[in-house]
Formats: structure tokens, C-alpha cells, sequence
């Protein structure tokens, strides 16, 4: 009798003492957890807690470091996605990966072609499958169109169904409806329910708290790469994970916030905007604060940052600079006037990784750095030797190429880099993502600094922890608008987070 | 508060050797001309002598103007495959019109024009028309090509009666050297110092480099890129009047094939098709090495029909020997 309840609760997945690690960081830190068939578990955790990376391990894109996966009882080591997927292990991503060429029949069947009874590609039994699958989302969507003729939503959708035709046993669901529409979302709820009647264990990965207590049976909530805790829905409640989430001894991390600000405005934006991204954004900048942006990934945050200094379009609104209006059209006039970015795509849109370190340094600042025809190499030199020695940069010889740097003192020559026009408004967009808790404080340091040598400086940050630290105020924002300021005491992680999800709104509106 | 920056010196060691990996491309192609040289000397001692010296170089010069484009080219992150037919169609248009008129500035001037026309329309396609570098300069090398056949009704034309002092670069020397070759080098050392640490050529590096990284560093790559391919045009009009001035002639066939061998010399030294690397000294030993190559091949007695296939070998081998290197210091990182 015992034996057999024993195996009737067996879990279908369990995950024991699993480590991984990426140069300079420990994504995952002995992680033991398990998922029941029949269930919704949500996974909880900020940006940057191991989520993603614990779930590519389950379902093959990564290998462990250490510990053991256990699959229906045996243990098993996924050597590629296409091995998960021949055992049932399936993924939806939470960026689409499809063939935009292809058809929409053809991308749903793309897993499942050796299922098809003929050898040769057999169009009519892809059609009726994919369609057949599709009916479930109850949407008109033509099989046969090109993929990327579809709305983003309806990708995903297709996405969805891909992963359904697999046959999983397990399905994991990374930020499902970042893309949807709400009813597109219920009916993904719908479907997650009829999937958990059938026996199949599901992880749910959300930011959205609310979809999580709707849709989940139980929570597991990671930090740091750490397993914190699995609490049953029923008996928990949302401020309990958020503070499980984030809970973390801040100490003096961070540098003494200002006594208070001035009330010299160094930056204003009235009324900014540009549709879709963000509509009628509207703030100031004093001299002496450092002030946070928060907002969910795609709130208009960077966007916003992006107009104001010219790298993206604007549609409407104004930008003065210490009470001057200002016609920017390029990037190169918003440098002209001292206002930079720091963009949080430090690999694609920020380095010059083949390049050496003063050949990063001098890129923005090159007409200060040079005569009229040539490069002035003593000066290149002296500038850099300047800001790596002011942000503690290590590295061996300024010829070398920043891609062998780590990342925080990859970080630190943008910034030189940035600091090299003598600007008046620095825009941080990310400014300490993926680097090691040493170059963070270093940045925090060095950003105080700034601010008190009388630069404006903004800070836009995924990472809730440093915005309550670092910021003397913070703005939010909520589906391209703004939410409002929070200053002082009411600077807090709950309260961003119930801003950046449209559910409080904060002064100053 | 944190202590001034320490130099971390235990990896120095390591990181010197990385560094002389990178800077062994020009010392081994020299290491490599002088290895062939010196085996070529003993096959056949006529290959020292200096008169076989100056027709290799005299015999790459011209060609050698197609290479500085092309390196800017690799450089910048794209190619131009329409050197050789640009080059064609200056001949072909100032030898037409100095035929008509029998004013060669009126022929110097129109050919000029028609060399930048050229060379903005590849930068035209490649930024505003946001076409790959391959499809735009392989259409314009077409059209080149197509405009030469057209204008010369497919015969060469005889230039005999171009003004002497024309002729004179043609076929004059300064202390026995040919004023072409003097020329070639002169542009050369010129374009290596330009490369090295002119403010314009650091930008052409930063857009090969990481255009998106150019742009969030104020740099507006389309606006390198156009400057790019207009150079490529100059240098294109230079080896045309080289050309008519060095064999009196013009002819529709003149320069067919050049484009690869000037990416061949680029490659070879050291410049890379993903941008961003490359020196002037280095494609200019490639192309050395590639001028040795055929002349070799003349002295040795070997039919002339396996030139393309030794010259080749000889890019096959040379990239294939960077990507071997490339590999090993990957490996070393992980």
C-alpha cells in the first residue's frame, strides 16, 4: 500500500544539486527542486537568478557543471534539444525561434517530420495537423502564409503549438505571453489546464506575479542562482514571493544617497513622444540626484532614452538642456551638446570587440582626439590611461583587445568611453548587467561621483535591488507611459514592481 | 576606497604572445618572399637580377592601386567586385574621347567623373539601397563592364598619339625604377600612414569593427561606407590612366579578373572578409607574393595556364593557416 503511493507521487522530473557556471558568474548554485506530473509549477526569480539557465539545461541547450537530472525515475543528460525532444522534454522559448521564410504549417510540423507516414514531405498532412492544433487557440490563422507575414502575438502563438505537437511529458513555458493579448492569454491558460488533466508536468516561467497565482499549483522562487523555496499557491501570498524574490541585505553596497536635491534642472522632457514604444513622457532631471527608470522589458524605457539622444526617432515633445531647447537629429549632435548613452547591448551595440582598449575609449571622443587629419596616438593614450585609472580598469596592455576582457571591465571602457566627451547627461541603460559584484560597486561609485561633480545622470535598470540602492528618485513605466515618481522612503521593490505592472500609480502625475 | 589600478602582470606573458601572433602575418610573408626568392634564384638565377625585380613589381603596380581600395573595402566590412571592369571603363571612355578631341584633360576629366559615378552608386546601393556589397558591386562591375563593350564596340583602341608626357609616366625611370612602380609605393606608404592614424580611416575600422557599436559611438556608418566605395572610384580612375599611359592602349578586356586577385593580396595580407582588419604593408606583400608567384612561373617555363591555379593555392593556403591559428587561440581561451 505505501510502495504504491510512493510511486504514484514519484515526481516526473527531479533536479538535484545542480551547478552551472559561465566565465566570471555561478548561473546556478547546487539547485535541487522537483516537478509532479499534473502540475503547474511556476518558476520565480529576477532577471538574472538562473531561470533560463536551469530550464535550457532541462531541455538540452546547456549542459550542468554537477548534480543529477532525474527523468520518470532514471537519470538522465540531454546532449541536444532534439534529445529532449525524442524523450518529451519540450520548451517554449521566450523569444521566438522560427524560420520567417517558412510556412506556418511548415514551422508547427518543423520537430515532427519524421512523425509524417511518407517519406517525402507530405503537405496535405502537415496542413490538417497544424491546423488541427491551431483550432485549439480558436484562431484564424492561415497555414499555408509565411510566417512572418503573422502579428508577433500569432507567432508566438504558432511557437505554442509547435511545442504541443511533441507529446511532452514535460513542457516548460519561458514568459509565454509576453507577446499575447489577454484573450490570446486565457486561452493559453485554457489550454495549460487541459494539458495538467493529462498527466503533463508543466513549468511556467512568468514576471507576472498575477499569472502566476491564477495558473500555477505551486511556486519554486530562485535568487542568485539558488534555490530559495517551493510554497503551494493556496497558502502564500504575492508580497511573500516578491520579498523571497528579492530579499537580500543591501549593507553599504551602494553609496550614501544625496542629502537632497537641487533645484537646478539640468535635463526636461516634455510631452516626448514616439509611437508605439512610449507616448507623452514628460520629466526633469535636477543637478545632484541620480534618477531611476524602471519598467518591465519593452515598457519604453530604452526607447525613451533612445529619442532623447537621437537614436531613434522622435515624433513629438521637447528636449531642453539647461533650460535650452534642443534640435537634435543625430546621435553625433546629441554628443556635440553632452548628452550620451550607454546601451545595454554592451556586445552587439557597444564594443568594438576585435579592437584594442584605446581604440574603444577614443571612439566617441575622436575629434578631441586628433588634429585635423590625424590621430593624436600620445593623447589617445593619455585619455585612456586617465579613465582606466579613475574605474580601476585591469587589464595587462592597452593594445589589447577588449574582447579578452571580463565583462565588468568590458563595461568600464564604455564608460570611459562615454566620460571621454567631458559629458553633461549620461544615460545609463543597464549599466552593471551581467558583471561581478566588484565592477558593480565600483560603477555605483563612480556614478555618485559623477553626480556630484554636477553631472545629470539617469539610471535604467532591470535590476530592482540597484534602483532602490542607488536612485534618489524613480521613475516608472508601464506599457509605454509613465507611471510616476517615487522619491525617499517610498522607493521600494513592491512598489515598483505594482507600478511597472500598471497596478499603482505614483506622484508627480 | 578602492587602490589605484593594478596591472595585473602574471598574464603578460601569455597575452605578449597572442600579440606577436597577430603582428607575425608580415614578418612570415616576408619571411615566406624571401624563402621563394631565394629557391627561384637557384632554379634560375635570372630571378635575382634586377630588371626580372622591376618587371614583378612594375607588372603589380597597377594592380596594386585595386589593392589599397579593396583593403579600405575588407576593411570597412564589405568588397568591391567592380575594380577591374571601373578600371576597363576609364581606359575605354578617356581613350574615346582623347581619339574624338584629341584633348586628353577633356578625356582625364570625363573618365575621372565617370570613375566617382561608379564608385557612389556601389556606396548608393550598399547604404541607402541596403543591398549586400556582393550583389550591388557585382551588378556595377556588370555594368562596367557592359558600358566598356559598348562604347569600344568590343576592339582595343590605339592610343599612340597620347601626349608625351603622358607616355612618360608610361615608361620613364627614376634611377632605373619605373615611375609606376615609384608611384605605387609612394600611394601606398601614403594610404598605410592614412590607415594607421588618420581620424576618417579609424572611423572606416570602427564600422567594419561593429557598425551598430559605430553608430551608439556618434559615427554614421552609411556615411563611411559611401566615402568607402567613392575612393575605390579615384583609385580605380588612377589605375585606369596608368594603364593607357603604360601600354599606349585601351582595351576592352583590360582588368578582367583583377578584383580577386586585389582581394586575394588584401587577404593574404592579413585583411579579414568580416571587417574590421587589415593593413595597406600587408596586402601590399600579398600582392608581392602573388607578382613572384606568376613571374615565377614565366622564368620556370610553366605553360601560363597554371597561374590561377597556383595563385590559388597560395590564397587557399594562407587562409587556411589563419583560420588553423584562429582556432588554437580560441582553444587557449576556453
Amino acid at each position: 500500500m505505501e510502495v504504491s503511493e510512493d510511486l504514484l507521487n514519484e515526481p516526473i522530473l527531479k533536479i538535484q544539486n545542480v551547478s552551472k557556471s559561465f566565465p566570471g558568474t555561478k548561473a546556478l548554485d547546487d539547485v535541487t527542486m522537483d516537478l509532479y506530473g499534473g502540475e503547474v509549477l511556476g518558476l520565480c526569480g529576477e532577471n538574472g537568478a538562473g531561470k533560463s539557465t536551469l530550464m535550457k539545461i532541462i531541455s538540452g541547450g546547456l549542459q550542468k557543471d554537477s548534480g543529477k537530472l532525474l527523468y520518470k525515475g532514471e537519470e538522465v543528460a540531454f546532449s541536444s534539444p532534439r534529445d529532449a525532444h525524442l524523450n518529451g522534454i519540450g520548451i517554449v522559448h521566450q523569444e521566438i525561434i522560427n524560420c520567417p521564410e517558412l510556412s506556418v504549417a511548415e514551422n508547427i510540423c518543423m520537430s515532427v517530420m519524421d512523425k509524417n507516414p511518407k517519406g517525402f514531405l507530405d503537405y496535405n498532412w502537415m496542413y490538417k495537423t497544424a491546423e488541427e492544433y491551431l483550432s485549439r487557440f480558436n484562431v484564424e490563422i492561415n497555414v499555408k502564409e509565411k510566417l512572418s507575414n503573422l502579428s508577433i502575438s500569432y507567432q508566438q502563438i504558432v511557437e505554442i503549438v509547435k511545442a504541443l505537437l511533441l507529446d511532452c511529458s514535460v513542457l516548460i513555458f519561458d514568459e509565454p505571453t509576453a507577446a499575447l493579448t489577454e484573450d490570446e492569454s486565457e486561452k493559453l491558460f485554457a489550454i495549460i489546464d487541459e494539458l495538467r488533466k493529462n498527466n503533463i508536468g508543466i513549468i511556467y516561467i512568468s514576471h507576472r506575479l498575477e499569472e502566476v497565482f491564477n495558473n500555477c499549483d505551486r511556486v519554486t522562487i530562485l535568487r542568485d542562482g539558488q534555490f530559495i523555496d517551493t510554497l503551494n499557491i493556496k497558502d502564500v501570498e504575492v508580497k511573500t514571493v516578491i520579498n523571497k524574490m528579492i530579499g537580500r541585505e543591501l549593507g553599504d553596497f551602494y553609496p550614501e544617497k544625496a542629502a537632497g536635491s537641487d533645484e537646478e534642472v539640468l535635463l526636461s522632457v516634455r510631452e516626448l513622444t514616439n509611437k508605439p514604444s512610449f507616448a507623452n513622457v514628460s520629466f526633469d532631471l535636477r543637478k545632484g540626484e541620480i534618477l531611476g527608470v524602471s519598467g518591465l522589458m519593452g515598457s519604453g524605457r530604452t526607447e525613451t532614452a533612445r529619442s532623447i539622444c537621437g537614436l531613434d526617432r522622435k515624433q513629438t515633445g521637447s528636449v531642453f538642456l539647461e533650460g535650452k531647447e534642443l534640435s537634435i537629429k543625430s546621435y553625433k549632435d546629441s554628443i556635440s551638446e553632452g548628452i550620451v548613452y550607454l546601451t545595454e547591448n554592451r556586445k552587439k551595440e557597444g564594443l568594438f570587440l576585435e579592437m584594442s582598449i584605446t581604440d574603444n575609449v577614443s571612439a566617441m571622443s575622436l575629434g578631441e582626439m586628433s588634429g585635423k587629419i590625424l590621430m593624436n596616438k600620445s593623447l589617445e593614450i593619455e585619455n585612456t590611461d586617465r579613465y582606466c585609472k579613475e574605474l580601476s580598469v585591469k587589464y595587462s596592455e592597452k593594445t589589447d583587445k577588449v574582447g579578452t576582457l571580463s565583462g565588468g571591465n568590458q563595461q568600464k571602457i564604455l564608460i570611459a568611453k562615454l566620460l571621454s566627451v567631458s559629458p553633461k547627461i549620461v544615460i545609463l541603460d543597464e549599466p552593471t548587467r551581467g558583471i561581478d559584484v566588484g565592477s558593480k560597486k565600483e560603477i555605483y561609485t563612480l556614478i555618485r561621483a559623477l553626480v556630484d561633480r554636477g553631472v545629470g545622470v539617469i539610471v535604467i535598470s532591470s535590476d530592482l535591488e540597484e534602483i532602490v540602492g542607488l536612485c534618489d528618485r524613480v521613475m516608472v513605466f508601464h506599457e509605454g507611459t509613465m507611471m510616476g515618481d517615487l522619491t525617499d522612503k517610498d522607493i521600494t521593490e513592491s512598489n515598483i514592481m505594482h507600478m511597472a505592472s500598471g497596478i499603482a500609480k505614483g506622484s508627480n502625475l | 576606497m578602492e587602490t589605484v589600478n593594478e596591472i595585473r602582470t602574471e598574464k603578460t606573458e601569455a597575452k605578449n604572445f597572442l600579440k606577436k601572433l597577430t603582428k607575425i602575418r608580415e614578418i612570415a610573408l616576408i619571411f615566406i618572399i624571401v624563402l621563394f626568392s631565394i629557391v627561384l634564384s637557384i632554379a634560375n638565377p635570372v630571378f635575382l637580377t634586377s630588371e626580372n625585380i622591376l618587371n614583378i613589381l612594375l607588372s603589380i603596380s597597377i594592380t596594386g592601386f585595386l589593392t589599397l581600395g579593396m583593403t579600405v573595402a575588407l576593411i570597412a566590412g564589405g568588397f568591391d567586385l567592380s575594380v577591374g571592369s571601373v578600371t576597363a571603363l576609364v581606359g575605354i571612355i578617356a581613350g574615346n574621347i582623347f581619339i574624338s578631341t584629341e584633348n586628353i584633360f577633356l578625356a582625364l576629366l570625363v573618365s575621372l567623373l565617370v570613375a566617382l559615378v561608379m564608385g557612389s552608386l556601389n556606396g548608393l546601393l550598399i547604404t541607402i539601397g541596403g543591398l549586400n556589397p556582393f550583389i550591388a558591386t557585382l551588378s556595377i562591375m556588370g555594368i562596367a563592364r557592359g558600358l566598356v563593350y559598348i562604347i569600344s564596340k568590343g576592339a582595343p583602341m590605339s592610343l599612340m598619339k597620347l601626349p608625351e608626357w603622358l607616355k612618360d609616366i608610361g615608361r620613364g625611370h627614376l634611377f632605373g625604377i619605373p615611375y609606376i612602380v615609384i608611384i605605387f609605393f609612394i600611394a601606398a606608404i601614403i594610404f598605410h600612414i592614412l590607415l594607421k592614424y588618420s581620424r576618417q580611416m579609424r572611423k572606416v575600422f570602427y564600422v567594419g569593427s561593429n557598425e551598430d557599436a559605430a553608430y551608439f559611438s556618434g559615427i554614421n556608418p552609411n556615411k563611411i561606407k559611401f566615402f568607402v566605395y567613392l575612393m575605390i572610384g579615384f583609385l580605380c580612375w588612377i589605375a585606369g590612366v596608368l594603364a593607357i599611359a603604360r601600354f599606349k592602349s585601351a582595351s576592352p578586356t583590360f582588368g578582367t579578373g583583377l578584383e580577386m586577385t586585389a582581394i586575394s593580396a588584401a587577404v593574404i595580407g592579413g585583411a579579414s572578409l568580416s571587417g574590421g582588419e587589415g593593413t595597406v604593408f600587408g596586402s601590399t606583400l600579398g600582392l608581392i607574393l602573388l607578382g613572384i608567384v606568376s613571374g615565377a612561373l614565366v622564368l620556370l617555363g610553366i605553360s601560363v595556364y597554371w597561374q590561377q591555379l597556383i595563385s590559388s593555392l597560395v590564397l587557399l593556403i594562407a587562409v587556411l593557416m589563419d583560420s588553423i591559428i584562429e582556432r588554437t587561440k580560441a582553444n587557449k581561451r576556453i
